[in-house]
């Protein structure tokens, strides 16, 4: 049988939170990777979690990885100038991921390293970096097949599905479900938000682990409408209609302290046992792994 | 006869018609960070075909979206409001400079155009312009050969004359036009940009941006415009007619305080945003 085993570099959105409250399930922003039995690897996203990620690896070897970049916005790219794996010859790093309508991917990359923000340019990395826009499509990864989703959030973002032989594995960064943005009850765009959730219901439909944005939870949310962001209630309906069997929340609220998120997690599992649904439920937590 | 022509290329002038208000509109609605989706679907919809263009962009393979937008309200529900509102800018902007098939080839034209555009916003940006006036300096490098479009489109004939010269025996191109059509582009410009209440920013570029004007308000926008405008040829970013690229004189460097070296630097990004322009074409 195979398996496939995700481990979690960096779990919060927005900002780093390093601190006492946020000991448990860490304070450094979104990044994930994920590994088969037969080698393949691929990291999503280069928050700060990318440098937690590089020193984990032995530096004495090459690698070539697979970086797959779920949007631009910092806490989705700013891990990416502490990666070492980039100052190493011999290293090649395949950067996958949406260019926006105003840059490209490379431009965005490129941007964040200029001179007025970084000491090092990109031109001087010593790995040989390429860069591959994303639209909705597919591409492989070794024995991965990789799908992407548009998803709703204030800049160009993409959900990932991977396939490898019979696991399903789906990543959905910064994503908020689509809604009337227009208020108006114009029932053409009621029914087109609609439908384009249920586009990503179809996406996420049959997955064995789903990692994704839930950073509210509903009493937050009211005032964060439109800012690119699921609430908990969000995702785990998201998860029960698609027939996901385990899911993380991920992309947490950087105000949330541990113990918050403990009874977050305490309450949803009440919840589900007491309906008699078998969705396993977890929040995510740094430099812990799920093999499945 | 001179006479004459003159006077037929000032009735075509009058004869263009009106740049849509819409057009300012979008431009205001565009620079506005507050501006809600209502105001921006308001302010597009009150042009019909702005509104099919900006459906065909967003539905184009540049975004390469997984099924067909039908209406600018679905379009702002799945793209976000900032995108939709730099989609319709451009797409207001593209339909001025649409040239019918004729002596200049459009798709060079436009091509040359964009990258006139592309590398005034770039240029500006080196200069350390205003954020906000960025895009002014993108439709300035846009709308600067607009009297070329009303001499293609109306006048074929003195129009090949004048590449015909160019091209055999070489010279300044505002005296060729002078010599056959008694108007260049630049006059013709001028008058178009007159008709459709262009802001004086706007009428230097297209007015002088082959002679540029080096004191005054407006200057900058003359002197940024001939910069790119020659660089686009150096570089030979598509073609508008012209087989003799203008020097830049060392007063203008000086007057914009940098060189040859920092606009070629700062022209790294060119082709990959024509590139991306391109797309829309698809």
């Amino acid at each position: 049988m195979s398996t496939l085993t995700v481990t979690f570099w960096g779990v919060r959105g927005s900002i780093p939170v390093p601190g006492p409250d946020t000991m448990k399930y860490g304070g450094n922003t979104a990044c994930l990777d994920l590994r088969s039995d037969a080698g393949d690897w691929i990291v999503f996203d280069a928050g700060t979690g990318l440098r937690v990620l590089g020193e984990s690896l032995d530096l004495s070897k090459n690698y070539t990885v697979n970086l797959c970049i779920s949007h631009p916005h910092w806490d989705h790219i700013n891990g990416f100038p502490f990666f070492p794996v980039i100052y190493i010859p011999g290293n090649t790093v395949n950067i996958y991921g949406p260019g926006t309508f105003e840059k490209s991917l490379e431009e965005i990359i490129r941007g964040q390293m200029q001179y007025s923000y970084f000491p090092v340019r990109t031109d001087e990395l010593r790995a040989s970096i390429h860069f591959y826009e994303i639209k909705n499509n597919q591409f492989e990864v070794g024995n991965f097949k990789v799908y992407t989703h548009l998803l709703n959030h204030p800049v160009t973002c993409y959900g990932y599905r991977v396939v490898y032989r019979d696991k399903v594995f789906i990543y959905l960064g910064d994503n908020e479900p689509y809604y009337n943005v227009f208020k108006d009850n114009d029932p053409e765009v009621v029914q087109f938000a609609k439908q384009m959730n249920e586009q990503l219901i179809e996406f996420v439909k049959g997955a064995d682990v789903l990692v994704s944005d839930a950073q509210y939870i509903p009493a937050e949310y009211p005032k964060k409408t439109g800012w690119g962001h699921s609430t908990t209630h969000h995702i785990i309906n998201l998860a029960l209609k698609a027939k996901v069997k385990t899911l993380f929340l991920f992309h947490h609220e950087p105000l949330r302290k541990d113990k918050e998120m403990d009874a977050i997690v305490t309450h949803y599992r009440n919840v589900l046992k007491k309906k008699g649904l078998t969705l396993e439920l977890y929040a995510a937590a740094e430099r812990e792994s799920y093999t499945f | 006869m001179a006479q004459n022509i003159v006077a037929k290329v000032k009735d075509s002038i009058e004869k263009m018609p009106p740049l849509s208000p819409v057009v300012h509109k979008i431009i205001i609605v565009a620079n506005d960070v507050t501006s809600s989706a209502q105001h921006l679907t308001d302010v597009i919809q009150l042009d019909p075909v702005l509104t099919a263009k900006v459906i065909r962009m967003v539905n184009s393979a540049y975004f390469g979206l997984p099924q067909e937008i039908k209406s600018l309200k679905q379009a702002v529900v799945m793209l976000g409001i900032n995108t939709i509102k730099n989609v319709a800018l451009s797409s207001a902007l593209m339909g001025k400079i649409a040239l019918k098939k004729g002596v200049l080839d459009p798709e060079e034209f436009w091509k040359h155009s964009i990258g006139v555009a592309v590398a005034s916003k770039l240029i500006a940006q080196r200069l350390g312009i205003d954020k906000k006036l960025l895009e002014e300096f993108f439709i300035a490098g846009l709308i600067h050969d607009i009297g070329k479009v009303l001499m293609n489109n109306f006048f074929p004939d003195e129009m090949k004359q004048i590449i015909d010269i160019s091209q055999s025996k070489g010279g300044f191109i505002i005296d060729i036009e002078k010599n056959v059509l008694g108007l260049t582009h630049e006059e013709i410009g001028i008058a178009i940009g007159k008709k459709w209440n262009f802001e004086n920013n706007l009428l230097y570029a297209v007015g002088r941006h082959h002679i540029p004007v080096l004191k005054g308000d407006s200057a900058i926008y003359s002197m940024v415009v001939h910069v790119a405008d020659t660089f686009s040829k150096v570089l030979k970013v598509g073609f508008s007619g012209n087989y003799v690229i203008d020097t830049i004189d060392e007063a203008i460097w000086q007057s914009l305080g940098i060189s040859e070296e920092i606009v070629f630097e700062a022209l790294t990004p060119l082709n990959d945003e024509i590139q991306k322009a391109k797309l829309f074409l698809q």
